[in-house]
Parts: structure tokens; C-alpha cells; sequence
């Protein structure tokens, strides 16, 4: 009696799609997503969640240096994007306009600390907002940032994280071109000086 | 300084990362919901609630009407429709394996032992070993024996036997070389690469091979514990240094894989399979076909591609790769059941495909005009008997360039 792999080898079905086809069925565009998430789709505000949730938080992460305000910060971008869904013009892209959203947050968020432990001191809370230790990379970067400013921070972020030209992070961040280019030189003196060559 | 920057930038992830994402994720989704809610017009609303019960009977109706005309399978194929398929038919199968069509050497284990097959196509037993690992540049295989973890070189030569308390499995060579991980009843254990020190790492974890991350001299290795939970930790230390519970596999993970540059994480579980960042943040994700299960996945030494093997409830098989970072899908085969792994040829232009149903490995060209090749009678070829009821060898690794 054979048994079922021997019977499986005996009656061989296989096809092969040779080469590289296909990749419809693949990503939707941002602007279909939101066309669909205008209509009422959640399918749709996911796939937008999924797809912009990781860098979002990264980036308020890395100008913030704080884990429960950068959930926050990338959270409310994502809230006062679906407020403002209904009047989105998707034949603007959505990708600058949720990072100006998270990263102008996340400016005001680390100067207003900055400010409070001028007034205040250093308190337990502020102390404890260091980064956790995480599986080996990312410490040394992250205590490098630490002593940038946060608009300084942000525009490192924009440019080398978020792939964004001098030109454009002037426009997000509503600054004149010659300082974001200033901050950023000014940045990556710093972190070349603390990182060495490894950067 | 701004040349390496946006790689240590994309290293740093969020602690606790999974677990932020998945609580934004429901305050999103919770308040698109209410949004959505206040939108509709009052009048809309009560239509829709009229019309409720007769949407309701329809799609029942549709559904029941699509399950009897679909055959078993079928749920695949719909999913690969959108696909711009140009099948064909297989290619002529060699009668043996004369030769690899990638650089490197294959290491094979079955019903017939642990085999090595060289780049010319010839192969030499090990021994009657049930599960083997490569050394990081093929020095030497770590092989399973019942209770016994064993290292050989590649001649066959026993250079250190060491015995475990429970049955050996999953035995995974450290990329620095000098450490052994090995799955011992449902513990997870250390010893160093000479057979030295062996010592308890976690005393319950799941049935899941652990992997080393690349991380210079440090010896990291990633398992899924028995919560279902990846946890990073220094073994030589013993310091934990996450541990992150992954969402959106639709179920525990089932693979771990490591990127040879060590800042990707594949994880595998039966509906999706994720990369994350050292920290545990979702780089890229790609889901199951419709209907299907995830059953083996593999990280392509590029690390942007994913070898996907799905099966559909019929026992079908579909072999994808996927660049999760775009979603991006390509449809390579598609046939009967049989396949339970594939693996990457070390640079990345074949994929081999051992298919049990037909008794043939197929050698899948994934771009650079690399043809597609296959090799029949594969299972007589490893001292496998034809109507063995677990005929098919199973790749453990293709080793080096």
C-alpha cells in the first residue's frame, strides 16, 4: 500500500512562473490608500498605519530621545492626520506632511523640556528618559545625538534618516534654507567629534 | 561622517517598539472608526441598517456559492490572479546532481544522514545525523544525534561528542565561531565551539531554532521564549538585552533568521512574516495568501528579499519572494505539497526548492539571468529509499562563497 508522500512523488504537479513577474498585487500608493481611507476604509488606515507608523516613531524617537513622548508625538500625528482626512488633497503626497507634523511636535516637545529643566533642575523623571539598553546597536548614535540641540537633532533626522534635501527641511520645518543647512553642518561636526570616524 | 549615519540613524529603534506600535495602532484604528461613524449622514445610516440584513444574506449567498465551485487550491490561485503569470512548464530535470549552479557547498540531512555535497556535484556522508549547522565558514558541522550535539569536519571526523540530558535539536553554529546553540528537550543551552562550557541559557522556550546575530566578537543570540516572545541576549554575559513581543504573525513565530550585516531580523509566524530592527521595530512585512499558512521562510543575502513558502489547506504549495520593505511580490512556483524549506545560495541568484511531491530540487533563478534548473531522483541520491515515508532531505545551509 503506498503511503502518502509515495503517492504525492507519483503524480507530479507543478508549475513554475519563470523570472521575475509580477508585482501588481503589491503596494498600493499612498494616495490610493487614502482615497480608500476617505471612503470610510479601515483596510485602508491601516495599511497607512503599517507602512508609516515605524519611521514616524523612529524619527520623533531620535529627535525626543524620550520612548513615551515619541509614542505620543508619532501617535498625535497619525490622529491630526485622520481629522484632517476628509480635506486632504491627495494629489499631495502624505509622507512630508505626517513627518512636518511629528517632527515640529517633537521640537516643541524636546525645547519645552529643555526649558523645564532650566527653570526646574534636573528631576528623576528627566533622568530616567535615557534610552533603555536595546539588542547591541544604536547606544553610541543615540548618546551622540544627545548632545545636539533638538533643532539640530530634527534636521539630522530629516536629512540622513528621512532622505529629505536642505531645501525641503526648510520648507517643513519653516525655516530659511541657510540655517538648516548651518544647523546641519554644525550637527554632523558634532557627532563626527563624539563618534569618531564611525559614523 | 554623513555616509555610514543613515544606517546607525535606522538602527536606533524605540524600546518596547511592538508594543508602542500596537497601541497606536488600535488608538488610530479606534479613532478612524469614530470618525468614520460621525461622518455618515444620519438618513445613510438607517439605510444602511434597512439594508443590513439583505448585504448580510447576500454575501452568505456568494460566499456559499464560491466554496462550492472552488477546489481545493483554488484560494491560492485567486490570490496569485492579480500576478502577471507566464507559466510554464518545468524545466527538463537532470538525472543527478552533476554540479551546483552557485558557488558554495551544500549541507543535507534526511532519513539517510548528514551529507555535503561539494560544488561539483559529489557527496560524501557525514554520518547518521538528523540535523546539521554549518560553522561560519565551513570549517566544521555541528550535527544532532538523539541526545548527542557532535562536531565534525567536513571529512566526516568526530572532533567532539557532548551528550545532553533530552533529545538535540536545532543546533545553530555563533557567526563569531566560537559558540554553539542547541535546543535540548524544551531548554535552550550554549557550549563553546570546542565542545567546552556548555550551560543553560533559557530553561523553556518555544520549538523555534534560535539565531545568532552578527555582532563582531559578541556572541548575541535571539530566541522565542515560552511566552512567544524574542528575547536578544549575550550569552557571554548573560545580560538580556530585549525582549519584544512581535504583533501580526497571526500566531507564534515559527522562524527566526538573522541578516548577515545583523541589523535585520526575519521572523516568521503563520500569517505573516515581518524584518525588524535589532530593537524589535517593523521594518517590512508581508502576509500569507489568503487562506494559506506560512510554512518556511528565508532571509536572501542581500537581506531585502524573502523566500516565502505558503501552503493552502489543499496541501498546495506557493514559493514567493517578497521585498517586505515595499511589498513588493514575485510568484516563482506554484504545485502539489512537498516543500517545506528553501534556501539562498550564498550570493543570492539561486534559490533552491526541495520538492518532495516530485522528488526534485529545483534550483529557481531569482534574477541576473540565472536560468532555472532541476535535478530529478533526488531522494535515492542521499540513500533515501522511494517510498520512505519521510523521503525528502531537507537543506540545513549552503555554505560559503
Amino acid at each position: 500500500m503506498p503511503d502518502g508522500a509515495a503517492m504525492s512523488r507519483a503524480t507530479p504537479s507543478l508549475a513554475l512562473v519563470l523570472g521575475a513577474v509580477s508585482v501588481k498585487g503589491g503596494a498600493r500608493s499612498d494616495a490610493a490608500l487614502v482615497r480608500a481611507a476617505q471612503a470610510g476604509g479601515t483596510e485602508a488606515i491601516e495599511a497607512l498605519f503599517d507602512r508609516h507608523w515605524p519611521v514616524l516613531h523612529q524619527a520623533a524617537y531620535l529627535v525626543v530621545h524620550d520612548a513615551a513622548a515619541a509614542e505620543d508625538i508619532a501617535q498625535e500625528a497619525f490622529l491630526a492626520g485622520l481629522r484632517a482626512l476628509d480635506r486632504f488633497d491627495r494629489r499631495r503626497p502624505l509622507r512630508p506632511w505626517l513627518h512636518r507634523i511629528a517632527v515640529n511636535r517633537a521640537i516643541d516637545h524636546a525645547r519645552a523640556r529643555a526649558l523645564r529643566r532650566e527653570v526646574d533642575g534636573p528631576s528623576p523623571e528627566t533622568e530616567s528618559t535615557a534610552p533603555e539598553p536595546m539588542c547591541g546597536l544604536g547606544e553610541e548614535v543615540m548618546a551622540a545625538l544627545a548632545l545636539l540641540d533638538p533643532e539640530q537633532r530634527a534636521v539630522v533626522v530629516l536629512r540622513h534618516l528621512l532622505g529629505y534635501s536642505p531645501g525641503e527641511i526648510a520648507s517643513l520645518i519653516d525655516v530659511p534654507r541657510g540655517t538648516v543647512n548651518s544647523r546641519l553642518r554644525r550637527g554632523l561636526d558634532s557627532l563626527a567629534q563624539t563618534l569618531g570616524d564611525r559614523p | 561622517v554623513s555616509r555610514r549615519l543613515p544606517d546607525r540613524l535606522q538602527d536606533v529603534t524605540p524600546p518596547d517598539a511592538a508594543a508602542a506600535r500596537a497601541r497606536a495602532r488600535a488608538v488610530v484604528l479606534a479613532a478612524h472608526a469614530e470618525h468614520a461613524g460621525s461622518r455618515a449622514p444620519r438618513a445613510a445610516r438607517g439605510a444602511r441598517r434597512a439594508l443590513a440584513p439583505v448585504a448580510a444574506t447576500l454575501v452568505l449567498a456568494l460566499g456559499a456559492g464560491a466554496l462550492a465551485a472552488t477546489p481545493p487550491g483554488d484560494s491560492v490561485r485567486g490570490w496569485v490572479r492579480d500576478l502577471v503569470a507566464g507559466s510554464t512548464t518545468p524545466p527538463r530535470p537532470a538525472p543527478s546532481l552533476d554540479r551546483l549552479p552557485a558557488p558554495g557547498r551544500l549541507l543535507v540531512t534526511g532519513p539517510g544522514g548528514a551529507w555535503i555535497v561539494a560544488a561539483d556535484g559529489s557527496r560524501r556522508r557525514l554520518g547518521p545525523y538528523t540535523q546539521a549547522t554549518w560553522s561560519p565558514h565551513g570549517l566544521f558541522v555541528g550535527a544532532v544525534r538523539g541526545r548527542q550535539l557532535v562536531a565534525v569536519d567536513p571529512g566526516g571526523v568526530v572532533r567532539w561528542t557532548l551528550a545532553a540530558p533530552l533529545r538535540v535539536r536545532d543546533p545553530r553554529w555563533a557567526p563569531s565561531g566560537f559558540r554553539v546553540a542547541y535546543r535540548a528537550g524544551a531548554s535552550l543551552r550554549v557550549v563553546a565551539g570546542d565542545g567546552s562550557g556548555d550551560r543553560l541559557i533559557a530553561r523553556h522556550v518555544a520549538p523555534v531554532a534560535p539565531a545568532w546575530r552578527p555582532a563582531g566578537a559578541r556572541n548575541e543570540l535571539t530566541y522565542v521564549d515560552g511566552a512567544g516572545a524574542l528575547v536578544c541576549v549575550d550569552v557571554d554575559t548573560g545580560r538580556r538585552l530585549s525582549r519584544t513581543r512581535p504583533v501580526g504573525l497571526g500566531g507564534r513565530p515559527r522562524t527566526l533568521e538573522w541578516s548577515a550585516s545583523g541589523r535585520r531580523l526575519l521572523v516568521m509566524g503563520p500569517g505573516a512574516a515581518q524584518t525588524l530592527t535589532p530593537a524589535g521595530a517593523v521594518a517590512g512585512r508581508s502576509r500569507a495568501p489568503a487562506g494559506a499558512t506560512l510554512i518556511a521562510a528565508a532571509l536572501a543575502p542581500d537581506a531585502r528579499r524573502v523566500a516565502l513558502v505558503s501552503a493552502a489547506r489543499s496541501g498546495h504549495r506557493t514559493v514567493l519572494i517578497v521585498t517586505p520593505d515595499t511589498g513588493s511580490r514575485t510568484l516563482f512556483a506554484t504545485g502539489g505539497g512537498g516543500v517545506d524549506s528553501v534556501a539562498w545560495s550564498p550570493d543570492g541568484r539561486i534559490l533552491l526548492v526541495p520538492w518532495a511531491g516530485t522528488d526534485q530540487w529545483l534550483f529557481l533563478g531569482t534574477g541576473g539571468g540565472t536560468r532555472t534548473t532541476a535535478v530529478a531522483h533526488v531522494a535515492v541520491q542521499f540513500d533515501i529509499a522511494s517510498d520512505h515515508p519521510r523521503g525528502a532531505p531537507t537543506i540545513d545551509g549552503w555554505c560559503c562563497r
